[in-house]
């Protein structure tokens, strides 16, 4: 961490070396200072969090030095330029780079001149600069830097907008003659309004103005999606078949879910798309506000959105996983591949169990979309797919995985293998079988100990024949092991059968992989609670023990 | 963690022990146990308040005192405790006070002495009394002027404002003929002013929005809207961001009406049926408008309800008629009301009269339910008053007068303060109609009715220009 934080110390000087070309003297020196401190600053905000202790010590450095320039000569007040920050009329600071200058930034925003004055205090300069922090994050949304500096309301911090100079020059009229002419009319005189109107309903009763205070909150604090989508289902009804108008409509309200997303407002989106469902089933929709909904739906779904998501999840990393699943799983089927994208590249854990339990949701009714993604060339993604399928568990999915259970990835093959597992179909089970010929040895082994353990006796016909085989001998002992322990897992007199042949067949063969064969057979038919495999084991040894003494002697 | 409901609580309980100890400090010396035990009960709502929010602050704005940005309701339990520390800080020219952790009962105790004892004149920029205390070294508080001293001065930037405001009207009129995008990002900067005037002191606006021109009726009554609407919003405790977009809102509610033509909008005559169908396109009009600007640059989705909702009406009987019910907007039903109160009391090239103030009400009132949200009116009527600012007035000793400023008080709401009219070359004088007559428990003075200005020969305008 200390080494990182030296690094990124570097860099901030690096790049003001670079910016920098003339040292000023006299008394821009001290603005030029400030100015460096303040781009610091600001460039720090960007790169540590907010609880890091340099970013702390830069705002400390930052307010301490402005304080003692504000008490030394009153405000520190300079102008910004399209790349320059002016002090009194020479530029102190200069940055033509477009994607970090800090004097562009601003001047982009309409602002012209910004001052700091005496008695800033450290939490007005600490929210002065988190609002350029949060103007990066908002900037996709309705806010502007400008008004998001209005509504701090800070009282040592004043700045000039663009909009305050291209006010063409206007007549205010110094007394009334100038339009009094245009208001005259006569009006009706009133007696006193408490004998004839009804003042006193007109009074709120007690309590009667903070019940509504209080309800209003609610309508004011976050905006009525819901209220704006209705608006805008009524305003395509009104535009017609206007595709012009239609796309007008339909942009306005894409950029307000770009905003939700980009915010993460993960509740709103929930609401928004509920209520779409709910609209979509209205049979007195026409054509064209179906298609209007649709297009919500599917925008959502789409990658750019679904980037633009993960993008947000990424910047606000505490989101609640539970809300996101809830969201992702009210997507429409554009949202398949797009969050199959998502998952591979999401980092926290939570994260792709939402986006994965979200795609088993959305998979469902979209079967052949979802296995398509097989095809897919990364192992991670057809992974995650072919898991997904398992989930779904319906039997349109075998077909699908069984596409990939030649998968050059070992892993996949695996995840292939124990989802087959999970389906009762006997083209699963013929499916799993055949991952007992498969080119690793770790999958032939899982493949032994799963159709063991979920087919019982059946698996008898796949593992019998197999073990008894001659090719059976060639291979490691560690694979005839497992073979054999799933064999025994099999609790008939069958597999019983299979044991005893082995172990008399393999007689002569190689003396240590034998003996090491042996015990395992011999552990196997112990450990089985069958009758006959105790009777198998004890003949078993007083033969071989008929044999040893004989061999000895 | 304490809830916002704990904190408000805390912070409503600061302002009440404030208040207390002014009172109180007034009568006693500083070693007085009753201030002590006080200074003790303040100090330790200040520490929960630092606890939850690491900063103290107590602003105050004309007629509405702050802490930490948060407006301090009134309540009729209240109000009496936040007058005092109203008056008190404005009386002094204190625009903000200050306070930084730890704040000592000797800093506290220091401070309030200051405060009540010293005669603060205009210190400039920078309030007298703050050097006083750094020279007493009390440095954890530390007050700011008042940000509008002068009257004149609040008047000034009213009026500039005000007819700004108009000239946007006629540039947005004249972009959408030009084709040229909207000036919204001016709406929004002089939205933004008016937000702050008006919650530094609300009778300047207020009192300009009496000025109605009929012949440039649309700019004029888009900004005396958006006044009436942000003086509700602002009642309604709205908080900065909100009344913003409110009155931006307002302030182009009727922009779909700059593509309708004139030989329409001023017609003396009764309007046909297709002229009527014409009239109640403005509210799709403008929605369309927004929409085509909409892909230049950021609209704030609740504009755009606004600008449809606006002639729903409170039960939706009004236009644009819908295919499937739903609710008008809140701020829909704002701009409603003050877009109805505002036609009512303007002159109009149909209707050769205006109602008066309180006939517009009246009216208004009979209209709850259907046009207006019940609430709402009640809550406009509490924001504007009874007799609005700008109403010329008789009084029961037939003194004539001109309200200038409304009772914030909502039981005393016909109870303004009048400036009466000068007789015979003297000067006018403001008269507090809430005074109350000792003698006879009444009121000393009342209001007998509202009178025609012209009939006078008074412009009241004139008082706010």
């Amino acid at each position: 961490m200390q080494g990182e934080n030296t690094n990124r110390n570097q860099k901030l000087s690096d790049n003001q070396n670079r910016i920098i070309t003339s040292q000023p003297s006299g008394k821009y020196r001290e603005a030029h200072e400030l100015i460096l401190w303040l781009i610091k600053t600001t460039k720090s905000y960007r790169i540590y969090a907010l609880n890091n202790p340099i970013l702390t010590r830069f705002i400390e450095q930052l307010h301490q030095k402005l304080k003692s320039y504000t008490q030394k000569h009153g405000a520190f007040r300079f102008s910004i330029d399209e790349f320059k920050f002016i002090f009194d009329g020479e530029a102190i600071y200069e940055n033509g780079d477009m994607t970090e200058s800090l004097p562009f930034l601003m001047h982009r925003n309409g602002l012209r001149e910004l001052w700091f004055d005496s008695g800033l205090r450290y939490r007005e300069l600490t929210d002065f600069l988190k609002t350029f922090r949060s103007y990066e994050i908002l900037k996709d949304s309705q806010e502007d830097l400008v008004t998001l500096l209005w509504d701090k309301e800070f009282s040592s911090i004043h700045f000039w907008a663009t909009d305050d100079f291209l006010w063409a020059p206007i007549e205010i009229p110094e007394k009334m003659k100038h339009i009094i002419e245009k208001m005259e009319m006569p009006m009706g005189e009133q007696e006193n309004p408490q004998l004839k109107t009804p003042l006193p309903r007109w009074l709120f009763q007690s309590g009667e103005l903070d019940e509504v205070k209080e309800a209003i909150p609610q309508e004011i604090e976050h905006v009525d999606y819901i209220n704006l989508l209705m608006t805008l289902v009524e305003v395509i009804n009104h535009f017609g078949k206007d595709r012009k108008k239609f796309e007008l409509v339909l942009n306005f309200f894409k950029k307000i879910l770009d905003s939700l997303i980009h915010l993460q407002d993960l509740k709103n989106l929930i609401k928004t798309l509920s209520f779409t469902k709910i609209l979509i089933n209205d049979r007195r929709l026409d054509s064209n506000e179906m298609g209007f909904i649709q297009k919500i739906t599917d925008y959502l779904g789409e990658a750019q959105s679904i980037e633009r998501l993960m993008a947000s999840l990424a910047r606000f990393k505490n989101f609640k996983h539970e809300e996101l699943q809830k969201y992702l799983c009210l997507l429409s089927k554009t949202a398949i591949g797009p969050l199959c994208e998502a998952w591979v590249k999401m980092e926290s854990v939570e994260g792709r169990m939402a986006i994965s339990n979200a795609l088993v949701e959305l998979g469902r009714e979209n079967i052949p979309t979802l296995g398509n993604l097989l095809e897919d060339k990364r192992p991670l993604l057809v992974f995650n797919v072919i898991h997904i399928l398992g989930k779904i568990g319906n039997d349109q999915c075998i077909p699908y995985i069984s596409r990939v259970k030649g998968h050059r990835d070992l892993k996949v093959r695996n995840e292939v293998l124990h989802t087959l597992s999970l389906f009762n179909q006997q083209e699963a089970k013929a499916l799993m079988a055949s991952f007992l010929d498969d080119s690793e040895m770790q999958i032939r082994i899982n493949a032994a100990k799963i159709l063991a353990k979920k087919m019982g006796a059946d698996a008898l016909s796949y593992l019998g024949p197999l073990i008894l085989s001659t090719e059976f001998d060639k291979r490691r002992l560690k694979e005839q092991k497992a073979f054999l322990e799933s064999l025994g897992k099999i609790q008939v007199p069958d597999s019983i059968r299979i044991l005893e042949e082995v172990l008399y067949r393999r007689l002569f063969s190689r003396r240590a992989q034998w003996k090491k064969l042996k015990s395992c057979i011999e552990r196997v038919l112990a450990s089985m609670d069958l009758d006959e495999a105790k009777v198998a084991l004890s003949s078993w040894k007083k033969k071989h023990e008929g044999l040893f003494f004989r061999l000895l002697y | 963690m304490v809830s916002v409901q704990n904190l408000y609580q805390t912070r409503l309980d600061f302002v009440r022990k404030l208040s207390l100890l002014i009172r109180t400090i007034e009568i006693y010396n500083s070693e007085n146990e009753t201030i002590e035990r006080h200074l003790e009960e303040c100090l330790h709502l200040i520490s929960a308040i630092f606890k939850e929010e690491k900063r103290l602050s107590l602003k105050v704005l004309i007629d509405a005192i702050f802490v930490n940005e948060e407006r301090v309701r009134v309540s009729k339990d209240t109000y009496q405790s936040i007058k005092l520390v109203m008056d008190e800080l404005k009386d002094r020219r204190i625009g903000e006070v200050l306070f930084s952790w730890p704040v000592s009962p000797e800093d506290l105790n220091g401070f309030l002495y200051l405060l009540m004892r010293g005669n603060w004149g205009n210190g400039g920029d920078e309030h007298p009394l703050r050097a006083q205390l750094i020279k007493e070294n009390i440095y954890s508080i530390t007050v700011k002027p008042s940000i509008f001293i002068d009257e004149e001065l609040r008047k000034k930037e009213a009026k500039k404002i005000y007819f700004r405001s108009i000239a946007l009207g006629k540039e947005v009129c004249q972009n959408l003929l030009e084709d040229r995008p909207l000036a919204l990002r001016k709406g929004k900067r002089l939205a933004q002013s008016m937000v702050d005037l008006l919650l530094s002191d609300k009778v300047p606006l207020l009192g300009l929005a009496n000025i109605k021109n009929y012949d440039e009726y649309t700019y004029n009554h888009s900004v005396n809207v958006t006044i009436y609407s942000l003086a509700l919003g602002a009642r309604l405790g709205f908080s900065k961001k909100i009344l913003a977009e409110l009155g931006l809102a307002a302030l182009f509610h009727d922009v779909g009406k700059t593509r309708i033509p004139d030989s329409i909008l001023k017609k003396p005559d009764k309007l046909s049926e297709v002229e009527w169908e014409i009239i109640r396109s403005h509210p799709m009009i403008g929605v369309e408008e927004i929409l085509e600007y909409h892909q230049f640059a950021e609209v704030p989705p609740r504009i755009l309800s606004a600008i449809f909702d606006h002639h729903l009406n409170f039960n939706i009987s009004g236009y644009p008629q819908l295919k499937r019910k739903k609710k008008q907007t809140l701020f829909g039903r704002i701009i409603t009301l003050a877009d109805v109160y505002d036609a009512m009391t303007t002159p109009r090239c149909y209707r050769k009269w205006v109602y008066s103030p309180v006939d517009a009400l009246k009216v208004m009132w009979k209209e709850c339910g259907v046009h207006f949200d019940p609430s709402l009116f009640k809550v406009f009527v509490n924001a504007i008053g009874v007799y609005p600012i700008g109403s010329l007035v008789q009084l029961d000793d037939d003194e004539m007068g001109i309200v200038s400023n409304i009772n914030p008080e909502p039981k005393l709401l016909d109870r303004p303060a009048v400036l009466t009219i000068a007789k015979e070359g003297g000067e006018g004088r403001t008269i507090d109609l809430s005074e109350p007559d000792k003698k006879t428990g009444g009121f000393k003075r009342s209001i007998v009715r509202c009178l025609d200005p012209k009939k006078y020969g008074i412009h009241v305008q004139e008082q706010f220009l």
